[in-house]
């Protein structure tokens, strides 16, 4: 029922993609024709009072932006420009008769004031807090929700915020050290436009992605990571989160948990992120620049490659440095400083009936290693209509292309692999010691890169045909189009000479990837009662989310001429490859909040799924969810005010879901060539026909408590997540016939854990104020089954064995050995035999090594403001309780070239050991535990004079630096930098660590 | 009052909620009623479902498949065996375990490639030899009236299943089939030979060319399976002699392919030729016997330390490789009988390779045995039978083990290909 069944032929396929996109048409005229029934009657006179004012920070009296500006008792609102101005109009009244407003910031205390009609200078002060109880929520529900009402955490990141002082360039580096219980793994950062993984409260599934579901103002967005050509069998280093210009956006909530099961469903196992973009004000058009110039470099590495040995003819020992190498022999540094500059500007103003932001941004960046960076461009346009009293239509639409060069790390090339795999031994060769080419001519050589273009659009309207019932309709649209290029033109002689006619010959390599995310939502909210008594929110509603990847890929060598390298003037096509996945959710929930005396708030939920890659014997999927928040601190018998001015119990049940992907449950045959160019088909998958989607089931609960005066505030979260059915890619016993894999339902994993997060002013004095944020995330992850008899699932050096954490290290080790240095061998090798004991390596088994997976993660942030113009910041982060293999060293030493293999006598006898008797997992094994100093940003409010010499109402200066300095004992360049695609086993081999940048930011208003 | 008012505006409140409760289920229960399906629905343009090919019209399909899968795992097996076996040295950078005999039963590459991912050998000959059973038991499932030349269609699958068997059994140290048991080499052998003797009967009695042609593949590859055999079963050496002497004079049956992408094409030409990723090895290195067809570049291959020297056998991505032929035949006649007409064969081959290629003489057993194996070693070289023989004849690897290999380590012990791990954890009656 839910995929083509072959038995309709392959000529019926073209029609069920005409159903689908008929039905799919149906289903948003259907929305909008019932949300247009809902509001078609309502019409209403707007009355012509205005009030107008400025929101400023008390302590630093400068402007907040983006407030949100509300009129009690009514749904009229508007936030604050880049100067803190407002403006709202349509009151009713008479002059000077009283309105009450409610001003609400994230990280601000909320402010309620009586002011006049037809005020037109309001003055507005918030005050910092430490609390975010009163903050406000998207939750994905119609409204936004206060933070006491919910049950579970989010975590919010004020974007708008840290954007002023933190060198931060995308969206991965805007939630690195902010959130806790989110693990973002940096892998690939030596480059401009790279992006990494984010792990949400562990990983939760044995085969399928650890990626959360992104949301940009409601539209399902592309999540994919490790996109772009890949570095040999490493995969791609680009991740779509990082398409999106933290300058536009407002704030980023990271849900976690439960929250997810009612809203998201089936595929929101992994969490969710949403993406709040900025939006327009009520005022006149304000106008805001930013420019930003700096720099990138390979921190000290002219002391991070390791030197290297070898024997020369005579049998000698030699050694060399391969950066020192590399200077000698081309006169050059491998790594340059990378310029990095880039320039944004936005608009925004409107009337009551219209808003809008408009924004666009270029940025220019090199990176270190010459030939990569990225240069794109970036458009952003929000619009808000006031259609009716009852009705709101929000448009927004996005769009950014560029183009993003890459290392060329892996197996590949590049500077540091030629510096990684420098042989002293072949110095004499015409490679001159180079694997192939010096890293001067590995910049000449390679080229990855990936252009992209990357709309998104959406429309939402939201109906109040009665004041108490609300109905919103959100459809979007998001296509992601990549064009992924490897390409080494024809090669000059010179080149021809080091790297081989094969290679000299010339080789194009391009794959388009074609991402198209379709979304519909219909919400429907009643809201009843008093929040003196019982206050009720009813909420049903049905999504409906279609994606579609459309992958294309050929490949040609041997290229005509040097500067000629399109794939048809190839003259060999090695390989011309097509493939068309497709997949399908519907799902429809029902959620009641019931809230008592606006201290006590209980949510239940359902929600019911359909996908189109669930087995032929599998119906819908049901995930319900609870939860319950007691703001304790506002109860009558709360004695402790002084002390812990407000206190929020909370606790949430949720079931979340992630469906295969398409086709699992389908056995297929490939198409091939056959006989003669016949046409053939191949085994292909063997297909799992009662495959289910993974179910998560998670248990929080935890507490918010404010401390003093606001002083200090203090989250904390004890989780229980367990994934029962865990799907898992299980390998196939070749003789059956078909390759690969088959997923099957036999997992289930557990991840428990804690997140804090404490804030703190530490000191407030007129002139100066410290204050300190601290965040620490534990999560202990366990497989519980996987559904074999030996309890466990090998997949190369890691395992899923029952008892363990997710992906651990199972290798041999030896535990005993000595040395004898006659032979330079180590002998009488004894390895572990898991029980305490010692075995014959030949027969040792493999025993747990660590995990691949942080365990303990976080961050210190303390932030010093200076005579009310001047703020200091600074972030250390840290990932702890993990190893990563140095596969570099281990290649290094298995080519004979490490220092290793010529004085043995220095090292451990164990390591010798296990480097001579192959056992190169523990060889290489090292703990990866680090600390971060990522960011020191100083910023200055420039005086209102040197502002408008700039023509500008307001100025700020920013100057900032990302990483600075790596505490670890971890030897391989860095132990952030894996292969993003190795979701399970991040390698550290041949791969460019995370660059060190500077930043110098000015931003105006005008 | 303000609770009552409240009250009331709620429960007003639901009433609207269960109205459009009610629009919610019944745009979903409108959905149900031909729309929930195909918003479900999604296509699947890139493969086949099974059941499409259950289908007489899609006979020739599988058939084609089931003889590409073998061609291709053919091509891939004469690579990675013939390192192992020393026709040829690595040049690549990644995978010289197969150079350096020291892969293991968790090694990846011999074990799980693919045709579409690389140089394997189990995976792949498991896959044809899958393909090739599992087509003869559709065309089984058809009627001759549905599926004209049913029956040689079924004789060349059974032929081919056979041929996957052997060589499983000549390069595997054991191996599982349809996720039975491990088997040893005699038991891949026996089975394969059963196959065969399938083969004969289904085409030996249609009586056209077409027929003879598939019989006489099954003859040899009979002869192959027994030759085999006999190092545990005396008798079996006779048999194969018998088989081989049926094959006429100038048979051969090719393993096609086409260059229109890399899995089609003649991989031994793409890897070595064409990619510069392994290298003629230095017994092959030879100059003046047309069956050694090899050339000294002057270059080095992809890794840059190894002297190039290219195949010349196969001329490009088209060229066929020999599955099974007369000179095979002949030679394992001249390996069970020995003696003078041994010889006699010996030098009908080299004198149809070459005219100037000297003739062989010698009446020593010993001699006449040592000949026999060196000649097939150049008359089926790059054809995916020296491993094979390197092992049943129980012929020296050189350079020995522990000796130290050019990209680091030393030559290891590993000469046939282990029971792998991914069959062993992932089979229930593979222990």
């Amino acid at each position: 029922m839910h995929q083509l069944h072959s038995s309709m032929g392959l000529e019926s396929q073209t029609s069920y993609s005409r159903v689908s996109a008929t039905t799919l048409m149906r289903l948003v005229l259907l929305l909008f024709a019932t949300c247009s029934i809902s509001t078609a009657s309502v019409a209403f006179a707007q009355g012509s009072g205005t009030v107008t004012g400025t929101v400023t920070d008390s302590k630093s009296s400068e402007p907040v932006a983006q407030s949100n500006v509300t009129v009690k008792g009514t749904t009229i609102g508007t936030a604050t420009d880049a100067a803190g101005r407002f403006h709202i109009t349509g009151l009713n009244g008479v002059a000077g008769s009283p309105v009450t407003l409610t001003i609400r910031r994230l990280g601000y205390r909320p402010t309620t004031l009586t002011s006049r009609l037809n005020e037109a200078n309001l003055r507005v002060s918030l005050d910092p807090t430490t609390t975010t109880l009163s903050a406000l929520v998207v939750t994905g529900t119609v409204a936004p929700t206060k933070a006491k009402e919910l049950g579970n955490s989010v975590s919010q990141i004020d974007a708008a915020s840290v954007m002023k002082t933190a060198p931060v360039r995308n969206i991965e580096q805007l939630i690195t050290g902010r959130a806790p219980g989110a693990l973002v793994q940096v892998g690939q950062g030596g480059s401009p436009g790279t992006g990494g993984r984010i792990k949400l409260r562990g990983s939760v599934s044995l085969s399928l992605t650890d990626q959360p579901l992104i949301y940009v103002d409601g539209v399902r967005v592309d999540n994919a990571v490790a996109t772009g050509p890949a570095n040999a069998a490493f995969g791609g280093a680009v991740s779509r989160l990082n398409d999106y210009s933290p300058e536009d956006i407002e704030s980023l909530e990271i849900v976690k948990g439960p929250a997810a099961s009612t809203l998201y469903g089936t595929e929101a196992a992994n969490g969710v992120i949403q993406i709040i973009t900025k939006k327009g004000h009520q005022g006149a058009t304000r106008w805001s620049a930013t420019i930003r110039q700096g720099s990138t470099w390979f921190s000290d590495a002219e002391n991070r490659f390791p030197t290297v040995y070898g024997l020369d003819a005579a049998n000698t020992i030699i050694s060399r440095n391969p950066y020192e190498e590399a200077v000698l022999q081309s006169g050059r540094k491998p790594f340059g400083t990378g310029y990095q500059q880039g320039y944004e500007v936005n608009a925004s103003g409107g009337t009551d009936a219209m808003r809008f932001f408009v924004s666009g941004a270029h940025n220019n960046d090199d990176g270190y290693e010459p030939s990569t960076g990225v240069k794109d461009y970036h458009f952003r346009g929000n619009l808000q209509l006031k259609a009716s009293k009852r009705l709101d239509v929000s448009l927004l639409g996005s769009y950014i292309t560029g183009r993003t060069l890459l290392p060329a790390d892996g197996s590949f090339g590049g500077s540091t692999y030629a510096l990684l795999n420098f042989r002293p031994a072949r110095l004499t060769l015409a490679t001159k010691g180079w694997d192939f080419g010096s890293p001067y001519d590995n910049q000449r050589v390679w080229r990855f890169g990936q252009d992209v273009n990357h709309f998104i659009g959406g429309i939402q309207t939201t109906a109040r045909p009665l004041s108490w019932l609300t109905s919103r309709v959100n459809v979007g649209f998001d296509r992601v189009n990549e064009l992924n290029d490897q390409t080494t033109g024809r090669l000059a002689p010179d080149l021809a000479a080091v790297f081989g006619t094969v290679t000299a010959s010339g080789r194009r390599d391009i794959r388009t990837r074609i991402a198209n995310t379709s979304s519909a939502d219909w919400i429907v909210s009643a809201a009843g009662g008093s929040v003196d008594r019982f206050k009720l929110t009813s909420t049903v509603g049905a999504q409906y989310v279609r994606k579609e990847f459309h992958l294309l890929g050929e490949i040609g060598t041997s290229l005509p001429a040097a500067g000629v390298y399109t794939i048809s003037s190839a003259s060999i096509i090695q390989a011309t490859t097509e493939s068309i996945e497709q997949n399908a959710t519907l799902g429809s929930f029902a959620q009641q909040e019931i809230g008592w005396r606006d201290r006590v708030f209980l949510t239940l939920g359902l929600r019911v799924d359909n996908n189109s890659a669930f087995g032929s014997n599998l119906d819908w999927v049901r995930y319900p969810k609870a939860s319950l928040s007691w703001v304790l601190s506002e109860e009558p018998f709360w004695r402790f005010s002084n002390a812990v001015s407000a206190f929020k119990f909370r606790m949430a049940y949720g079931e979340t879901g992630q469906q295969p992907t398409a086709f699992a449950a389908l056995r297929t045959y490939s198409p091939s060539i056959g006989p003669g160019g016949a046409s053939a088909v191949t085994p292909n998958t063997t297909g799992n026909p009662d495959l289910k989607p993974e179910r998560g089931k998670e248990l929080e609960g935890g507490f918010d408590a404010t401390f003093g005066e606001d002083r200090a505030s203090f989250e904390f979260t004890m989780y229980n997540k367990r994934t029962y059915d865990g799907i898992f890619a299980a390998s196939l016993p070749p003789s059956g016939g078909f390759p690969g894999t088959r997923f099957t339902n036999i997992g289930q994993i557990q991840n428990r854990g804690i997140e804090m997060l404490f804030r703190s002013t530490l000191f407030d004095t007129r002139n100066a104020d410290l204050d300190l944020t601290v965040n620490f995330a534990h999560n202990k992850s366990k497989v519980i089954k996987v559904g074999n008899a030996q309890g466990f699932i090998n997949n190369g050096s890691y395992r899923q064995q029952e008892g363990f954490p997710v992906a651990s290290f199972f290798n041999r080790k030896v535990i005993g050995a000595s040395f004898n240095p006659t032979t330079k061998k180590a002998e009488n090798v004894v390895c572990d035999d898991g029980m305490g004991g010692g075995v014959a390596c030949a027969n040792a088994p493999s025993v747990f090594n660590g995990n691949t997976i942080p365990t303990k993660f976080g961050s210190v942030s303390p932030s010093l403001r200076l005579f009310g113009w001047l703020q200091l910041s600074t972030l250390v982060d840290f990932q702890l309780g993990f190893n990563r293999e140095d596969g570099t060293h281990q290649s290094q030493c298995t080519s004979g070239f490490c220092r290793e293999n010529f004085y043995p006598e220095e090292f451990d006898v164990i390591k010798i050991a296990e480097l001579q008797n192959g056992l190169l997992d523990d060889f290489s094994m090292r703990k990866a535990d680090f600390y971060k100093l990522r960011e020191i940003g100083a910023t200055a409010t420039l005086p209102g004079r040197i502002a408008r010499l700039m023509t500008a109402r307001a100025a700020t200066l920013t100057l900032a630096v990302r990483n600075l300095h790596t505490w670890t004992d971890f030897t391989g360049l860095d132990p952030e930098a894996y292969y993003v695609s190795q979701q399970y086993f991040p390698g550290n081999f041949n791969i460019s660590p995370p660059a060190s940048t500077l930043m110098a930011k000015i931003n105006l208003s005008f | 009052m303000s609770v009552h008012i409240a009250y009331r505006r709620t429960a007003r409140g639901f009433v609207t909620l269960r109205r459009c409760t009610a629009i919610v289920f019944a745009a979903a229960a409108l959905a149900c009623s031909g729309g929930i399906d195909s918003l479900l629905e999604v296509e699947q343009p890139g493969t086949v479902s099974e059941p499409v090919l259950l289908n007489p019209a899609n006979a020739l399909l599988l058939v084609s498949g089931a003889q590409s899968d073998l061609h291709c795992a053919l091509a891939r097996y004469i690579v990675a065996g013939g390192a192992v076996g020393e026709e040829i040295t690595w040049g690549d950078l990644n995978t010289f375990d197969f150079d350096r005999r020291t892969f293991t039963a968790a090694s990846g590459a011999y074990a799980t490639n693919t045709c579409a991912n690389g140089i394997g050998v189990y995976t792949t000959l498991s896959t044809a030899r899958y393909s090739a059973d599992h087509t003869h038991q559709i065309l089984s499932g058809f009627t001759d009236a549905e599926v004209p030349n049913r029956a040689v269609l079924m004789a060349t699958m059974s032929a081919y299943a056979g041929y996957s068997l052997v060589l499983l059994g000549e390069a595997m140290c054991a191996a599982s089939v349809d996720v039975g048991p491990k088997l040893s080499r005699a038991e891949l052998m026996t089975m394969a030979e059963q196959r065969f003797t399938a083969a004969i009967s289904e085409a030996g009695s249609v009586g056209t060319a077409a027929s003879a042609n598939v019989v006489n593949l099954a003859r040899v590859g009979r002869a192959r399976a027994r030759i085999n055999l006999s190092s545990t079963n005396a008798s079996k050496a006779a048999e194969a002699a018998a088989d081989a002497l049926l094959v006429p004079d100038g048979f051969v049956w090719n393993a096609s392919y086409v260059s229109t992408t890399v899995t089609s094409s003649n991989y031994v030409f793409y890897w070595i030729n064409e990619q510069q990723r392994a290298s003629i090895e230095g017994p092959f290195q030879i100059v003046g016997d047309p069956r050694v067809k090899v050339t000294n570049t002057a270059l080095q291959a992809f890794d840059r330390i190894t002297p190039l020297w290219t195949q010349q056998k196969y001329a490009d991505r088209n060229a066929p490789i020999p599955i099974a032929r007369w000179a095979e035949a002949q030679l394992i006649v001249a390996e069970v009988q020995g003696g003078a007409q041994a010889v006699s064969i010996i030098n009908t081959l080299r004198a149809r390779a070459s005219a100037s290629l000297p003739t062989f003489a010698s009446s020593d057993p010993t001699a006449i045995r040592n000949q026999v194996i060196a000649e097939r070693s150049r008359e089926l070289f790059l054809e995916g039978q020296h491993l094979g023989d390197k092992i049943r004849f129980n012929l020296p690897f050189t350079p020995a083990a522990g000796s130290p290999f050019k990209q680091g380590l030393s030559y290891g012990t590993m000469t046939c290909f282990p029971y792998p791990d991914i069959e062993a954890l992932n089979n229930p009656n593979g222990a």
